[in-house]
């Protein structure tokens, strides 16, 4: 059962929180490796969330302060987690490669009238 | 070779594959099979030649229908129906009369032609709606006969729907028939029917020279594709113009766009995108010129300027790579540029993509949104019964990248007791060597490294293992012996990929074409006849 889901997080709060997914190894190398556990994780950053233009080209005008993160989960989502759940309209900026089914089941789930829910109805021309 | 094949408790060239498994030749009871991970979807080369998405079948649950995320409306399912191969897995669809009601799978369209198919019948004739998108009804006329039924659309508003809703005035009246076997791929040709379940974990079969031949197994690290519409150029911005789905592009269907030039200086400019100081990116993009030699460049402005002019050297597709490194952190704008004093002509291009890497991985395909392809990995169950107790031989053919492969583990013999690497035996690559390494319960037994090796290099590699005695081989020329150690202990599993599934530092990128284990300790010269 693999889940999908996006979050937004202070930095302070991610940098708690990704020790609860993280795990550490002993490398071949002889060093510490640490690495996702159960889970693929994409840390988008700080989104913008207005753009402005400057010589016709595109400028961030309004940054989020939030540290944004997909991650896609393999196995029971940590509790912890579930406060800094987003829903950005289906995939949002980011998405895993044919994995927008899986974020669209929780945002429908959360958001059944979003008009990226609804089943479109085919017009009866034939 | 096959005699000594024949002396192999496992044999894995990979050629048969469905979700999830990769089938291993020997033994034929399916202990040896992989079981293969990675949770997206991804591209291949196929036999044609052409890049390919895995798995190509878009519809997820395409024999389970009724599980998410099908959607149901007004609909009654009953599973364990007999389908048109004898099996028992097509489902029996029971529409009730009045409403919309339907059967439904959202699958978002991009390519501006696709082709659905599904295997359909009734108790007695009938006719119900069949239709791809969201604007066209399509009827289609059932009789008790499983029939393939197969139509191609341009329209991609919505998804795949079964319904009583269709005709000039839909009477929306109670219907029963039975569904099997639903695809759609894209372009206007159906592909052969590749039955799905959640669509992930596909192994990716590749033909990497461009078709033909055999395939060999691709296994990659995570990466995400920062650009978005990587095939889609009319949704970047330009000064110029852009003709859509103007010719043939690398997957084989009429989805390439084309840049237009004539004269002066023109960009395309793509989503902005945050970069780090320090890191290294790569920049690919498919390009098929109007004539060899044209010109274009690889631009980039915001947070720092840089640049690059390629010069195209072949007439037909190919993909054209730039990497650099951030000199700042912050955002720049990715530019394709024609003109600026250089050789330009319209171009044909498509895939393009930009992702945080020293190298190019296979494309990933984006929309409206970037995208990331997560890490291949393959492994075994326990099969402690095909290693042998007390000594054993490997071989594993494979390429060799060296633009990726330094710290590389292409191959894992896990240990049940303890699944670290300190207890296992396996291969690691350095810059351009290769390096066998033995430990057994926390204590390094045989360590032999060596060979000199060429970027692309196919490499056969084969090593034995028994107290006292470990050789390692490399295209027939022995690299090295150790005769002092013990053979790993309760060596029971086989990962390929990476090290216990850990860390892209040791994630291999790149190809293998066989990997095959003995219970026994072969001769050197077996070893040397098998890798030469």
């Amino acid at each position: 059962m693999k889940t999908f889901l996006k979050y937004e997080f202070t930095p302070t709060q991610w940098a708690t929180l990704r020790k609860l997914i993280e795990q550490t190894t002993t490398a071949p190398d002889g060093g510490e490796s640490t690495t996702w556990k159960d889970c693929a994780v994409v840390e988008i950053g700080f989104i913008c969330l207005e753009w402005g233009t400057e010589d016709d080209k595109p400028v961030c005008t309004k940054q989020s302060d939030k540290w944004a993160v997909d991650i896609l989960f393999y196995a029971e989502v940590p509790k912890e987690f579930a406060p800094f759940e987003v829903y950005p309209n289906p995939c949002g900026v980011h998405t895993f490669s044919g994995d927008d089914s899986l974020y669209l089941k929780t945002f429908c789930a959360k958001f059944p009238d979003s008009p990226y829910c609804i089943v479109p109805e085919p017009k009866p021309t034939i | 070779m096959s005699t000594l094949l024949e002396q192999a408790s496992l044999v894995m060239i990979p050629s048969g594959y469905k979700e999830d498994v990769v089938y291993s030749q020997i033994p034929t009871n399916g202990n040896g099979d992989l079981s293969f991970t990675r949770a997206s979807n991804g591209t291949r080369v196929n036999s044609a030649g052409l890049v390919e998405v895995c798995p190509w079948n878009f519809v997820a649950q395409s024999e389970s229908i009724g599980t998410s995320p099908w959607l149901l409306n007004g609909a009654t399912l009953t599973s364990g129906q007999t389908d048109p191969n004898g099996g028992t897995t097509a489902i029996k669809v029971e529409l009730a009369s009045g409403g919309n009601n339907y059967v439904y799978q959202g699958i978002p369209l991009t390519n501006p032609v696709n082709i659905v198919s599904a295997y359909l019948r009734a108790d007695s004739a009938t006719t119900i709606g069949f239709s791809l998108g969201g604007s066209n009804a399509n009827a289609v006329n059932l009789t008790t006969s499983w029939q393939l039924f197969t139509f191609s659309s341009t329209d991609t508003s919505g998804g795949i729907i079964f319904d009583n809703y269709f005709g000039p005035s839909p009477t929306q009246q109670a219907k029963t028939f039975y569904i099997w076997g639903a695809q759609l791929n894209i372009g206007s040709t159906a592909k052969p029917y590749f039955p799905t379940t959640d669509r992930l974990n596909v192994p990716r079969l590749t033909y990497q020279n461009g078709g033909g031949g055999c395939p060999s197994l691709l296994l990659e690290k995570q990466s995400t594709n920062l650009l978005v519409y990587s095939e889609q150029f009319d949704q970047w911005s330009t000064n110029g113009t852009t003709t859509a789905n103007a010719g043939i592009s690398p997957d084989g269907t009429q989805n390439a766009d084309r840049l237009n030039y004539t004269s002066g200086n023109i960009y395309w400019l793509d989503a902005s995108i945050n970069v780090t100081n320090g890191v290294s990116y790569t920049y690919s993009l498919y390009v098929k010129p109007t004539s060899v030699g044209n010109q274009f460049r690889f631009y980039l402005d915001g947070a720092f300027n840089d640049s690059t002019v390629i010069t195209t050297d072949s007439s037909d597709w190919k993909r054209y790579t730039w990497t650099f490194t951030a000199s700042a952190t912050g955002s720049i704008n990715p530019h394709v540029l024609l003109g600026y004093g250089y050789s330009s002509q319209s171009i044909l291009v498509w895939g393009a993509q930009l992702e945080a890497s020293t190298y190019p991985t296979s494309l990933i395909n984006t929309t409206s949104a970037s995208a990331t392809r997560v890490a291949d990995f393959a492994t075994t169950n326990n099969i402690s019964s095909l290693f042998g107790s007390t000594e054993g031989s490997f071989f594993i053919e494979m390429t060799y990248d060296g633009r990726n492969s330094s710290g590389a583990i292409p191959l894992f013999l896990r240990s049940s007791t303890n699944s670290a690497y300190n207890y296992a035996t396996y291969l690691q690559f350095g810059t351009t060597n290769i390096t066998l390494e033995a430990y057994s319960g926390g204590t390094s037994q045989a360590v032999i490294s060596g060979g000199s090796f060429t970027n692309g290099q196919t490499l056969k590699v084969a090593f034995g293992y028994k107290a006292n005695d470990f050789v390692l081989y490399v295209n027939g020329v022995q690299i090295g012996t150790d005769t002092s150690g013990s053979i790993s202990a309760n060596l029971s599993f086989i990962d390929l990929g990476t090290y216990n599934q850990i860390a892209s530092t040791y994630q291999y990128n790149g190809t293998i074409s066989e990997a095959v284990l003995f219970p026994t300790r072969l001769t050197n010269t077996q070893l040397a006849q098998l890798t030469a």
